[in-house]
């Protein structure tokens, strides 16, 4: 609240045989007077003045970062895909469980393949589709090589098993009938 | 505002003016609030049943995976390993099929973390766009070749040379043999045979039943006779074959046996002769076994299968021959040495003896042993060169596996200067508590080393190689575990009692060939047998379990 002031009566009275005007004076209570802050007055009054700095400022800022980001480089949006969707897809599996031949791949292909020339973005895009195809070649030699041997195994067990039968076969045609290493006692019947 | 105070109309009318455009908006915002939540909720409900249809192909996909990893198990492609080895669609000819679905997965070997024979662990994952789910199967396999205590791949011939009956040459057993089963005179089996060619019984007892394609009877069988066709399973892509039982599996005719044999011979026979040939569609009922392995009252089988060999782990073996004291040796001669540096002088029973001592219940042994060894036990003063050793016995706690053929000999019993059994035998080998093989005498692969041998590396049983031979003239033996030989395991102590060979476990041999004294009981424990595979068994699914 603002200060009750009274005006001067000096002027008024100048040459007047009437006393002196002066404002009256309370006497002073006996109880404590009340204290009012005086000086926080005038910055109850200007309350809004940081709130228009704060969102000025904010507003400012905003600007500024439209600014920089219309005007610097900024992220392919086909790579960006590209980079998220194997990003999702990788994320827990070990270079063993992924599919290189998964069609994701080819869609991150193709849409690096999209980037623009001039975007920030088409060196990382290059370097992901090239580590991609060599990945991906390496895969396949896996699976081939997993295949390969997987039917190795499936051969050599046959051959295996082969040789038992015949074996087997040549002991059922050739039987042992005598055995000399065993003394032939009076319990033999054969 | 003139214009409207020069307009001549009625008051009344004037006040509903707009009121047409309010009524609209509020229509338009009373179907949109009604119509917006019934968009979105349509469109969750799309999204929801597509995602459920996603999840249900992802499961359906891990479910193929289980399918296709205990297929690559069976075929004998992937061998199981406690770390994991792992599968998936990626190949062509699995993905085309899966139609955009994907698994991967891994199989494991469990059976030493459960400590039960073996079992094994799929876990699989399927995927299908953005969902996947992730199954696991743990099931179990006992193999065929280890339910019977006598497994003769070719041939099993006894010869009882003492005459005697009774406790000299005892066989608590079932018997199965790929060929022949030939019996002397005076012996007496306790359990039934199956055999895919003929079972001579000579003058012996047959306590069971006898399944064989023919059977000669100049003895006792106090069980049934029944004589049957003999196939040996093909796979599944075979083109050619003989016989498709019930589920589709197809079966190629074994030793030309492809109608039942004759029945011969005027023993006594206490039950039933019947015969029969196996037939296309028919349920193929070749063993005498449930499929948890225990023995059938009352077994009713209709065919004789083919059980074709183990394979042989070879890394797994020198791996366990790592643990503990160095016990891989390239040379038989390694190996005496390290048994010379195990004698021990004890008194047992008011008797010293020198006793090779090898292993302990805490820590197991396991001896692998590249080329011959025979091990001649010549006393505490006697030669201790070359195959001699100074000591009176041997006692291994754990088991070996030889490359070449294996022997053990020594003097025959002296009670005056040995103890007696059970408190010390001369060759002593306890191998079953540790499912450790108590002796494995089969050849190494012919090329590449140890490092890269695979149990499909496993040379072919041919009969030629390896065998087990005990000569007479000895002192008690006891074994406890599994023998597998790749030819012959003769076990041949025929002079008296005082050499008697108690064996408890299960004999596997191309040809298995014993003669009294001895004393033979299967022992179930030997399903746990380590280093061997087999992939005949009926798999048994021990739990399924969808984990997410």
């Amino acid at each position: 609240m603002a200060a009750l002031r009274v005006p001067s009566t000096k002027a008024v009275n100048a040459g007047s045989i009437d006393p002196e005007i002066t404002a009256p004076e309370r006497p002073a209570g006996s109880g404590k007077r009340a204290e009012f802050n005086v000086a926080a007055a005038p910055d109850a009054r200007g309350f809004g003045g940081p709130v228009i700095l704060a969102v000025g400022f904010i507003a400012l800022a905003g600007l500024v970062g439209l600014a920089l980001r219309a005007g610097g480089p900024t992220e392919d949006p086909n790579f960006v895909r590209a980079r998220d969707s194997l990003a999702r897809y990788e994320l827990g599996r070990t270079e063993t469980e992924r599919n290189y031949d998964d069609p994701l791949y080819d869609g991150a292909l193709a849409d690096l393949a999209k980037v623009d020339a001039n975007s920030s973005s088409v060196t990382a895009a290059q370097t992901l589709a090239s580590e991609i195809t060599l990945k991906r070649e390496a895969f396949r030699k896996r699976i081939q090589a997993r295949e390969t041997a997987a039917a190795t195994v499936q051969q050599e067990i046959s051959d295996r098993e082969s040789e038992s039968l015949a074996a087997h076969q040549m002991n059922l045609l050739m039987p042992k009938k005598d055995f000399p290493e065993c003394k032939e006692g009076p319990g033999h019947a054969h | 505002m003139s214009g409207h105070e020069t307009c001549d109309v009625d008051p009344s009318a004037r006040r509903e003016d707009g009121s047409a455009i309010l009524i609209v908006v509020l229509l338009t915002l009373v179907v949109a609030a009604l119509g917006t939540p019934m968009l979105v909720m349509s469109n969750t409900a799309h999204q929801i049943a597509a995602n459920e249809r996603d999840a249900e192909r992802a499961l359906f996909a891990a479910k193929a995976g289980l399918n296709y990893g205990f297929n690559l198990f069976d075929l004998g492609t992937v061998v199981p390993t406690t770390g994991g080895v792992s599968f998936d669609s990626f190949a062509s000819a699995v993905a085309t099929p899966l139609s955009g679905a994907s698994f991967t997965g891994k199989i494991f070997d469990v059976s030493a973390m459960l400590g039960r024979g073996q079992l094994y662990r799929i876990e699989s994952t399927g995927t299908f766009g953005k969902c996947s789910r992730k199954v696991e199967l743990v099931f179990e396999i006992i193999p065929e070749a280890m339910k019977y205590g006598y497994m003769a791949f070719s041939e099993a011939t006894l010869h009882n040379h003492s005459g005697l009956s009774g406790p000299s040459f005892k066989i608590e057993s079932t018997i199965f043999s790929n060929g022949k089963v030939d019996f002397p005179a005076g012996l007496t089996i306790d359990g039934s045979i199956v055999s895919l060619d003929l079972v001579d019984t000579g003058t012996s007892t047959i306590k069971g039943d006898v399944f064989a394609n023919s059977v000669a009877n100049t003895g006792t069988i106090t069980g049934n006779v029944k004589r049957v066709t003999a196939v040996r399973a093909l796979p599944s892509t075979a083109t050619i074959y003989d016989r498709v039982d019930a589920q589709g599996n197809k079966y190629a005719w074994f030793g030309g046996h492809s109608t039942a044999g004759t029945y011969s011979g005027g023993g006594v026979l206490g039950g039933t002769n019947t015969s029969y040939n196996v037939a296309n569609g028919d349920v193929f009922l070749y063993s005498v076994f449930r499929h948890n392995g225990s023995l059938m009252d009352k077994p009713d089988v209709n065919v004789a299968e083919y059980i074709a060999p183990p394979q042989l782990d070879y890394k797994a073996m020198k791996v366990e021959a790592d643990l503990n004291d160095p016990t891989y040796f390239t040379t038989a001669g390694a190996a005496m040495t390290y048994l010379r540096n195990h004698i021990v002088t004890e008194t047992i029973a008011g008797k010293t003896v020198k006793t090779v001592k090898v292993g302990t219940n805490a820590q197991p042994e396991f001896l692998y042993i590249v080329g011959d060894f025979s091990l001649v036990f010549t006393g505490g003063a006697g030669s201790n060169t070359g195959n001699n050793i100074a000591a009176d016995g041997i006692n291994l706690e754990g088991g070996m596996y030889v490359s070449g053929d294996v022997a053990f000999d020594g003097p025959s019993y002296n009670s005056i200067l040995q103890p007696a059994p059970p408190d010390w035998y001369q060759v002593r080998i306890n191998a079953l508590p540790y499912c450790l093989p108590a002796i494995l005498a089969y050849p190494q692969p012919a090329t590449g080393t140890i490092a890269t041998w695979t149990p499909a590396n496993t040379p072919a049983m041919t009969g030629g190689a390896s065998k087990i031979n005990m000569s007479a003239g000895t002192g008690f033996y006891f074994w406890t575990g599994l023998t597998l030989s790749e030819g012959e395991t003769h076990l041949h102590h025929v002079n008296n009692a005082t050499e008697l060979i108690r064996f408890i476990g299960a004999e596997l041999a191309f040809k298995i060939h014993n003669c009294d004294y001895m004393w033979f009981t299967y022992d179930p424990n030997v399903r746990c047998t380590k280093f061997l595979l087999t992939d005949s068994g009926l798999p048994q699914v021990v739990s399924y379990r969808e984990l997410r």
